[in-house]
């Protein structure tokens, strides 16, 4: 968080539709997003509040029945030419993505064991996207690969170079698909939930193999989770998303020890931990997220949120900034407002949390 | 692999696991063969009627010489194990009531050659178009393609093939006359090509709608995503990764329709009175005249299971994964 900052990835008012027999699920709805160079971004919500599809818009990678309503995405990146460029992604065509992908923007996906191509050996997999983005042949590429390997932590990369990947275990997959992304020193890399394919011991040494590497290497991550102890130990920055739309955003110790929005404080509560009594229950969020085939009025939380306001159901909230680096949507921070606490439940686990935090950070 | 060196002290000569591999499948082929044999041989001998179609006029005396005659009168495991014997060495018996006394290679010969011929044509042929319309109706989803491979892969699923002959010969040989509709020996290229077509048309469509949906599974896999992702053209992706994992499992569905092909030639030749194995096998049936019925039955066992045998090892050749389970064993 130096002075000289620098934004890589600039995404506003983006807006992604899909096609369905019963008319239009608006999955992403007018999202923000801003990405420093040497930054971790984490993106948190629960299943289909579109994380995943927002970080995929940034790749390119869209379904068929996937309409793009509207919205930029401008990224910088230093070209071959060593003069920077800006373009904006949701308007390259096919053609100019694949020049970015793999190059300039990589990505690591969900389930490592579905991710590499079965019938092909690791160097194979490892070389194609190096020989696609670099000059480097034979000899070079092959040392390439090994030193790639050895990045991420594969012993004997020889060997493993000539393996198939139903030789590897899962986390050695996972290490091979981040080897891959980093294969072409990308600017910015996005991991859709790099973790949660993979058992608990398997999930921690994997996180500590990208916050190393963010460090070493100076890329950019944009990080997709439901989890929020995984958002705790990687993130500089972290949105909580719901319903296609960032509700709050700001830094990690701003969402985690000040959180302001409703439905923040729903998920930091309904979040497991070792030092809760034994007879505390574990808090939930009642209700099910919004059906995005209809249009929301008001506040998408507000029929799950036991704070709502009467004007939560009939207008949407705008931005309040709390301070230069954090803001919520929601009325309860109108100056108008009645005074809303969070539960002090949450109040205790917060200060028991910072009180730990020293060394989780 | 490590077993292989373990069992080296045990039993002699190490094997690289594919030898290990195809050996163990050529073996388990040919007990497969004895076993159908067997089976077969049993039947024919419990089957009612003989092979002296005019057993009636013949005196008791007559029809226990010729039994003699023919080694009938001897009980049937000796039969079989002297039949298999005599085929160890290429002999494969003489016919009893369609052409008396002839040797059954003689019989065979000519017609193995046509209905191979007819039968690897068709297989090619609707494999290779197969294929090549899945494929392309894959890519181009939902397009016109698509809807046209659609179309004629439903109809060639659902026409049985002898309807698909009779249009054919309606259409391309009493229409238009550009083939002829039934066999002939003067023109022996140009009367196989509507049979040829008529059987191709089941494997076609098959294959073609395999390929279809399975391209277009993989085309949408994770694998694609990633491989998509280091920023490879559409076409290298499609010739690297998807080609051959389709073809993989298309591979799979080969065997069933080499089945299929050979069923198809039996119909095929009544339709065309094309003289190949097939309506010689029925006629030997018919007649009982065992030791054809028994080649006969022989020769499309081996084919089938030859072809299977191909497939398996096909199979060790493009996936790396059963290349090493292979080993293993």
């Amino acid at each position: 968080m130096t002075s000289e900052r620098k934004r890589i990835l600039k995404i506003r008012d983006l807006r992604v539709s899909f096609k369905t027999a019963n008319g239009l699920v608006h999955a992403v709805r007018g999202v923000d997003l801003d990405v420093y160079r040497g930054e971790t971004v984490a993106i948190v919500g629960e299943s289909g509040s579109g994380k995943s599809v927002t970080a995929k818009q940034v790749m390119g990678i869209r379904t068929r029945n996937e309409v793009v309503e509207s919205g930029t995405a401008e990224f910088t990146y230093v070209g071959s030419d060593g003069a920077e460029h800006t373009v904006d992604l949701m308007s390259l065509s096919d053609k100019e993505m694949v020049g970015l992908k793999g190059n300039h923007i990589a990505m690591v996906f969900q389930d490592p064991l579905t991710s590499l191509d079965p019938t092909m050996t690791i160097e194979r997999q490892l070389a194609e996207g190096i020989r696609e983005h670099t000059d480097l042949t034979g000899s070079d590429l092959h040392a390439r690969c090994v030193e790639l390997l050895e990045l991420v932590g594969i012993t004997e990369p020889e060997a493993r170079l000539k393996s198939y990947p139903h030789q590897l275990s899962g986390g050695m997959r996972q290490r091979v698909v981040i080897a891959i992304a980093l294969s072409c020193d990308p600017d910015l890399l996005i991991c859709d939930e790099p973790t949660t394919a993979l058992d608990v011991t398997i999930q921690a040494r994997i996180l500590d193999l990208i916050i190393e590497l963010q460090r070493k290497l100076g890329i950019s991550v944009i990080f997709i989770t439901h989890n929020l102890g995984v958002v705790a130990k990687v993130a500089d920055y972290v949105n909580v998303m719901y319903a296609g739309k960032i509700v709050e955003a700001g830094t990690t110790e701003d969402v985690f020890f000040d959180p302001r929005h409703p439905y923040t404080w729903g998920l930091l509560s309904s979040m497991p931990s070792v030092s809760a009594s034994r007879e505390e229950r574990l808090f939930t969020i009642k209700g099910n997220p919004p059906n995005l085939l209809n249009e929301i009025v008001g506040d998408a939380f507000a029929p799950r949120n036991p704070f709502a306001l009467e004007i939560d159901f009939v207008k949407e909230p705008p931005r309040f900034e709390v301070n230069d680096h954090h803001w919520a949507a929601t009325w309860l921070l109108d100056p108008r407002a009645p005074k809303v606490e969070m539960p002090a439940q949450l109040r205790s686990r917060i200060a028991q949390m910072r009180q730990d935090g020293g060394e989780a950070r | 692999m490590k077993l292989s060196s373990k069992g080296e002290g045990r039993n002699g000569p190490r094997l690289s696991p594919m030898a290990r591999y195809i050996l163990k499948r050529v073996v388990i082929a040919l007990v497969t063969l004895f076993v159908i044999m067997f089976v077969l041989f049993m039947l024919l001998s419990f089957m009612p009627g003989s092979p002296f179609n005019n057993e009636d006029k013949l005196t008791p005396d007559q029809i226990a010489a010729l039994r003699a005659h023919y080694g009938l009168d001897k009980p049937v495991i000796e039969r079989f194990f002297l039949y298999v014997w005599n085929m160890l060495h290429g002999d494969f018996g003489v016919s009893y009531s369609i052409m008396t006394n002839m040797p059954i290679s003689q019989m065979v010969g000519p017609r193995i050659a046509l209905t191979l011929t007819i039968g690897l044509e068709a297989g090619i042929l609707g494999a290779v178009v197969g294929v090549v319309l899945g494929i392309v109706a894959a890519l181009r989803e939902r397009s016109v393609w698509d809807t046209f491979a659609t179309i004629l892969a439903v109809i060639g699923v659902s026409l049985p093939s002898f309807v698909v002959a009779l249009f054919l010969s309606y259409f391309l040989g009493f229409q238009l006359k550009l083939f002829p509709i039934l066999y002939s020996t003067a023109q022996p290229t140009i009367s196989t090509v509507l049979p040829v077509l008529a059987l191709a048309m089941f494997p076609m469509a098959s294959v073609e709608r395999y390929t279809r949906s399975e391209m277009i599974s993989i085309m949408n896999s994770d694998f694609m995503l990633l491989a998509s992702s280091k920023g490879v053209s559409k076409t290298k992706l499609v010739l690297r990764h998807a080609l051959r994992n389709t073809l993989i499992s298309v591979i799979t569905v080969l065997v069933p329709l080499l089945v299929s092909l050979m069923s198809g030639s039996l119909v095929m030749e009544k339709v065309f009175s094309i003289p190949g194995l097939g309506s010689l096998y029925i006629q030997a049936i018919q007649q009982n005249d065992y030791n054809v019925v028994l080649t006969i039955s022989f020769i499309y066992s081996v084919m089938f299971i030859l072809a299977m045998l191909l497939v398996d090892i096909a199979y060790v050749v493009i996936d790396p994964r059963i290349r090493i389970a292979g080993g293993k064993d």
